[in-house]
């Protein structure tokens, strides 16, 4: 329901209506359409947890295409609660600090990639690594938005973003191609 | 040419549509879309909430005027700069100073709203205007064209988070250079 009205017109009844039930009944669990999201919440801020760590190559690049892909999956299957979490955002709702804390954890994991990248000799030396993070952040962020929530697809299927954000992240689009063709 | 009108028809050159819309920004940035009362706004820009309503006919009509404002800008701004980032630094300094039009625009384009086509037609355009400006060695067209989106969307949600104060104010140019340099060379060399 949250999905198809979006939260400010969302009411209990409709989701009483399309869970089959009395609106006594989703009373009886929940207080009222905000705990419901606050649950809902819960459990998606779990799922990110468990399911987008971003996994690494052998040499400690980050497998892009891979991590795109599976965020992807956890956006559609959450892609309701995730209009309505935009939705409450700005302005600032109950529902802004836990935003905010799954922002700074993707900023601080970003940070450490180019950081320990520069380490190890892998990211650019010219990449300033608090901007690029935030801007990678930006990256993922924003066009699985525009494509998932807003229904902006730019007759481009998730593939083909996966693939370009690999590509991005990888050598960006203006080296030439790696000699290698990807599978 | 005829001066523009707004939907009430009033002609948007007189002074009091700039202060009407200069109050917007203002209140837009502070209390975002949806907080923003026009008895307020009338009152910061210096006149009555009847003189509002000669200009506009109603909220919505004045977001539409305050975003046509700053589309104007950013393409005159963009248009004028050369390479990537001299144009990622043209859009991330006009949308700063409207960040009140840009937070509430991120509050009013959801999915299938009026106000959603205003700002698909702005991204469309300078994602163009971003493609245009990548280095020849790009040469797919589908290339320049994804990597054109990718630009804006990333510079739409630095400045969001930036009006959001979820991350630093940084100077611009700094930001446009990493901008330009990780679109074109990646993150991993």
């Amino acid at each position: 329901v949250f999905g198809r009205k979006g939260f400010a017109d969302a009411t209990v009844l409709d989701i009483a209506e399309n869970a089959g039930l009395a609106s006594g009944t989703v009373y009886q669990y929940f207080v009222d359409k905000g705990d419901i999201l606050r649950y809902l919440l819960r459990e998606l801020v779990e799922r990110l947890h468990a399911d987008t760590r971003m996994p690494a190559d052998e040499n400690g690049r980050l497998i892009v295409r891979e991590s795109v892909l599976r965020y992807l999956e956890v956006y559609h299957e959450y892609a309701s609660i995730f209009r309505a979490w935009w939705e409450l955002l700005e302005p600032e709702t109950e529902f802004t600090p836990a935003w905010l804390a799954l922002h700074e954890k993707s900023r601080r994991e970003m940070l450490h990639v180019v950081t320990d990248g520069q380490r190890k000799g892998i990211v650019h030396e010219a990449a300033d690594p608090a901007i690029t993070a935030d801007l990678i952040v930006a990256a993922f962020e924003r066009p699985v938005y525009n494509k998932i929530v807003l229904g902006w697809t730019d007759d481009s299927g998730e593939a083909e973003l996966a693939d370009f954000m690999g590509r991005l992240l990888g050598r960006g689009v203006a080296r030439e191609a790696p000699r290698t063709r990807r599978r | 040419l005829q001066p523009s009108k707004t939907s009430a028809g009033q002609a948007t050159d007189s002074p009091t549509f700039a202060l009407l819309l200069a109050a917007g920004h203002d209140a837009f940035a502070d209390k975002g879309y949806a907080g923003t009362r026009l008895a307020d706004l009338s009152a910061s820009a210096g006149v009555t909430t009847g003189a509002f309503y000669r200009y506009f006919e109603n909220k919505a009509a004045f977001y539409r005027a305050a975003f046509e404002d700053y589309e104007a800008h950013v393409l005159q701004e963009v248009n004028a700069a050369e390479g990537l980032r001299l144009r990622a630094e043209a859009w991330l300094s006009v949308s700063r100073d409207f960040r009140g039009v840009v937070r509430a625009a991120q509050e009013l384009t959801r999915l299938d709203s009026k106000e959603s086509s205003l700002s698909r037609r702005l991204r469309d355009a300078c994602a163009d205007l971003f493609a245009d400006s990548l280095p020849g060695s790009v040469t797919r067209s589908r290339q320049r064209r994804l990597a054109g989106l990718m630009v804006y969307d990333i510079l739409n949600h630095y400045t969001v988070m930036e009006a959001a104060a979820w991350i630093p104010k940084r100077p611009l140019g700094a930001v446009a250079e990493q901008v330009d340099r990780l679109i074109c060379d990646g993150l991993y060399m």
